[in-house]
């Protein structure tokens, strides 16, 4: 199952490997100046969500707290399992953005209703980008100060200083803090070598990271070796940037074998996590010392209780729609659950697009799926419909023609919701399956009866929980209308990613259950890991080129897109090479999903349209 | 008694050993998944995950981590660290026990009432419409999986999803803050758990007592003129208990061992079956390993105590 655990970021060792070749970041023309950067986006979310489907307009998501909205109450958020780190500086699931959103303050951040680019948060205004690009310059709010920290005792009351956001960064170098994506996104800030030798020499003291400067106490400064500032000022927008300081949290980041400064964090945002119970629950209180209207979040409710351990998502969906005052969490509403609600509870039902998508991948490197007819005759038989259907069907999402999802740059480009057109595309362009062509692709592979004969043995590894288990159920028995003998191995889904299918070389030869969601609004940010031949070298054991595609033409192609600024030929680029992998069938890309939200009646939910989820800082309750 | 005692506790502490070893074996040369990847997150690098697997002592031999293991289990109390939460284990279990403990302790008093009562009631008044009715009963609550009886209950009595919304729901014991909240939060896992507990229960009482009731001494004591109350109370249900007895001890170990799972996880309990359902679902083997050598404890303990009970109530066994 593709949990709301599973929706991460982008941030991949490939890109390491990538960042290590000399391949320049990622570009945007509002943020290359040398003068202070426009808080204009690159692209504009609205014209690229044109691929609305019917489904999705009768329960659109509101992104904007409502006038008559009310300050009080408290709201309970109905969850399954726990974040993957409640340290500010190690997390990276979207459910847990939706706590972080709420209590930290990165140097930039998301309103609810913005998609195209990170507006200014913890800093005063929009980043000073200079010097070709290679310096971006931060000046911060002044007056800013911490919350009580976690769990009670005495905290920290000093305000936030520069010193203290640049500490938060060196942290994340710290295996105690083992933040996913700061060796990935800020590998071009000069001094990163040296810092994490510092870290390998003693693990248990953050390094200096000399390409990270504080001339004063409000002023921070990035200087990079190459002009990819865009990618930097995103990264900047997770919550690795919010401040930390270091005469507070040395002490609980030299403990071993992990830090133990997320049980007695202190936060900047309108809200503060008082109580953490490892898998139990996260009580977050109104920060006191939190000023209203020092950033632009609004901060409705007085207490949001994160209540965990709801293993049975029907009847915590049922729990949320009848009772009062909950939304969900790490889970969507699925199946009989979603059905439940669009019928019966329309109102408190919101879909939004995830920006991810979801394919099944094809292991490219080994026989049979290295031979390309033989991908084209599995997706051409493919019913991508029933495969939706065990999600929920048209409520769940919408049928993938392709890889970019509605709203990010390039989608159009790559031919929109009906995808790439022309007779090279045909295996893509029937959603219920097409089994004559499926036969005609397969003696073009060599099968003269259109099914394959012989050694049809293949292996398919998936979840083992519903619905990723039914996904391969479904696949199963597609794939044998075709002739593979298929042999299904449902396992835990840590397994399935960690022994399996991030593994290169325990890959089987269909992962069915994986897909990606971006970081940022922008195709490298959608295809440039999952489709690029240097993730596969840059990490073998925890790979997220799935389909372990390495065609030297797209990664090409991927390593010159990243590096043009103009946004409009950059949407372009990034939709032609969508449609180069689409059209090497490297994986069956099947689902554009929706973030299923589900809220009770007296709940006037907000939901950030960055990531789909609730956002705690805006919703408030009647 | 003493040496017996003695004896006992010894057996114990090296039945804890082997447990640890077995445990240990399992989960670190045949590993469902890998520690230092799910602790470092999936996208860190190899020199992260390789960074981490060293912190955690995963790149040593196999038997050195295993005896700084047992060192950190013997001498420190220490059950390592949760790759999952990344708390101490120990933290983790002991914040995690008096749910379980809760749980098991009203479901116990439940079945023992109910299952006592109907097994003698049975047994006294065998072939009766009330013995037909409730052993037919019974084998119908034996037969019902806790975890479906659970979700019917909850279905049809939960006071925010069920048809007949009279007690508190999935969740409820977790977002309690007081005893009486907490109390009725527990009902209808008591309930559900005690079921078939109660069931089993009953059938063995009554089996054990139409036995002891047969007996020349059960005869001798109705000759004497005793009333017959004191014949099944004092005379039948002391001999007919103890069995029983050896049932409550493994049963109570085994459910605060974790095996209260199914209950925990359908009512949403924060326990220690609820934990280890979570441990395993993300292959957190050190939490995995710290509830099983504490499950494993628990079970040798109870054993013991019941042992040592069986002693008092049946004057016949006498420990050397």
């Amino acid at each position: 199952m593709r949990s709301r655990s599973r929706l991460l970021g982008v941030l991949v060792p490939g890109l390491l490997a990538m960042a290590s070749l000399g391949v320049a970041g990622c570009g945007s023309s509002s943020k290359s100046t040398s003068s202070a950067a426009s808080s204009g986006g690159t692209t504009t979310s609205a014209g690229e969500s044109a691929a609305v489907s019917n489904e999705q307009a009768k329960f659109p998501p509101v992104v904007t707290a409502p006038a008559t909205a009310k300050k009080g109450g408290t709201l309970t958020v109905i969850a399954n399992g726990d974040v993957d780190y409640i340290d500010p500086g190690a997390a990276y699931y979207q459910p847990t953005y939706m706590i972080d959103l709420a209590a930290d303050s990165p140097l930039m951040g998301w309103p609810p209703n913005d998609t195209a680019a990170p507006v200014p948060l913890l800093a005063s205004g929009q980043p000073v980008v200079s010097n070709g690009g290679k310096t971006i310059t931060f000046h911060i709010k002044t007056g800013i100060k911490y919350s009580p920290p976690t769990g009670g005792g005495a905290g920290w009351n000093k305000p936030v200083v520069s010193q203290d956001v640049k500490y938060a960064i060196e942290r994340g170098l710290l295996p105690g803090v083992p933040n996913g994506f700061v060796t990935l996104y800020f590998a071009d800030v000069d001094g990163l070598a040296a810092a994490q030798a510092a870290v390998k020499k003693d693990p248990k003291v953050v390094p200096n990271w000399s390409g990270i400067t504080t001339p004063n106490s409000s002023t921070i400064v990035f200087n990079l070796s190459k002009p990819s500032s865009i990618g930097v000022i995103d990264a900047l927008s997770l919550p690795l940037s919010s401040p930390v300081p270091q005469g507070y949290a040395a002490k609980y980041d030299s403990q071993t074998p992990s830090s133990t400064y997320g049980q007695h964090q202190i936060d900047v945002g309108p809200y503060y996590i008082s109580n953490y119970s490892p898998g139990k629950q996260i009580v977050l209180l109104r920060n006191p010392n939190w000023t209203p209207g020092e950033d632009f979040r609004a901060a409705y409710v007085d207490k949001i209780i994160v209540q965990e351990g709801f293993a049975d998502e029907n009847s915590a969906v049922s729990k949320i729609l009848t009772g009062q005052s909950m939304v969900n969490f790490d889970f969507d509403a699925t199946g009989e659950a979603l059905k439940l609600a669009a019928t019966q509870y329309p109102k408190q039902l919101t879909l939004t697009p995830s920006g991810g998508n979801r394919f099944v991948a094809l292991n490219n490197a080994k026989p049979p799926f290295n031979n390309i007819n033989i991908r084209k005759a599995v997706t051409a038989a493919t019913d991508r419909v029933a495969l939706l259907d065990t999600r929920g069907g048209p409520l769940s999402g919408i049928i993938a023609t392709h890889y970019i999802p509605p709203g990010i740059p390039g989608f159009q480009q790559a031919g929109g919701a009906a995808g790439p057109t022309g007779a090279q595309y045909d295996f893509i362009q029937h959603p219920t399956g097409d089994l004559a062509l499926a036969e005609s692709y397969m003696k073009k592979a060599g099968y003269s009866s259109g099914k394959c004969t012989g050694n049809c043995t293949v292996t398919m590894v998936s979840d083992n929980t519903p619905p990723g288990s039914n996904t391969a159920q479904v696949l199963k028995g597609q794939l044998t209308a075709l002739g593979f003998n298929v042999q299904l191995h449902p396992v835990e889904h840590a397994t399935m990613y960690t022994k399996f299918c991030s593994v290169v070389a325990n890959e089987p030869n269909i992962c069915p259950n994986v897909g990606w969601v971006k970081d940022f609004n922008d195709g490298q940010a959608m295809i440039d890991v999952p489709f690029n031949g240097a993730t596969i070298t840059g990490s073998p054991t925890n790979n997220s080129n799935w389909p372990q595609l390495n065609n030297p033409t797209i990664n090409a192609a991927l390593a010159s897109a990243k590096l043009i600024t103009d946004p409009t030929a950059r949407a372009a680029a990034y939709g032609k090479i969508d449609d180069m992998i689409t059209g090497l069938a490297a994986a069956i890309p099947w689902d554009w999903d929706y973030e299923t939200n589900v809220s009770s009646k007296n709940v006037l939910p907000v939901i950030n349209e960055f990531n789909g989820l609730t956002d705690l800082a805006f919703t408030s309750l009647k | 008694m003493f040496r017996y005692i003695v004896r006992r506790v010894l057996w114990g502490i090296a039945m804890l050993f082997i447990v640890s070893a077995v445990v240990f074996l399992i989960f670190y040369i045949l590993p469902s998944a890998d520690p230092a990847v799910l602790r470092a997150g999936r996208n860190a690098g190899p020199a992260q995950i390789a960074q981490i697997r060293h912190s955690l002592g995963l790149d040593l031999p196999i038997w050195h981590q295993y005896l700084n293991y047992m060192k950190q289990v013997f001498f420190h109390f220490n059950f390592g660290y949760s790759y999952q939460y990344n708390v101490p284990v120990r933290q983790l279990i002991f914040s995690r026990l008096p749910a379980t403990i809760w749980l098991v302790t009203g479901a116990v008093i439940i079945w023992l009432g109910i299952g006592l009562s109907i097994g003698i009631i049975s047994a006294v008044r065998r072939r009766s419409l009330i013995d037909r009715t409730s052993m037919t009963t019974s084998l119908a609550l034996i037969s019902a999986p806790v975890f479906w009886l659970g979700l019917v209950s909850l279905y049809l009595f939960a006071d925010d999803i069920g048809r007949f919304p009279i007690l508190p729901g999935q969740g409820s014991y977790a977002a309690s803050s007081d005893f009486v909240s907490r109390f009725e939060a527990m009902i209808l896992p008591w309930l559900v758990l005690a079921a078939a507990t109660s069931a089993i229960y009953a059938r063995y009482m009554r089996a054990s007592m139409i036995d002891t009731m047969s007996e020349d001494y059960i005869r001798t004591a109705r000759a004497k003129g005793l009333p017959e109350r004191t014949v099944i109370m004092r005379h039948g249900v002391r001999s007919a208990i103890t069995p029983i007895v050896t049932l409550i001890g493994l049963d109570v170990g085994t459910l605060l061992a974790g095996n209260a799972i199914l209950t925990e996880t359908v009512f949403n309990i924060p326990g220690v079956g609820r934990l280890l359902y979570n441990a395993i679902s993300v292959s957190d083997l050190t939490t995995i390993q710290g509830i099983t050598l504490f499950g494993a404890f628990f079970i040798v303990f109870f054993n013991l105590v019941v042992d040592i009970a069986y002693a008092y109530l049946d004057p016949r066994v006498r420990y050397s």
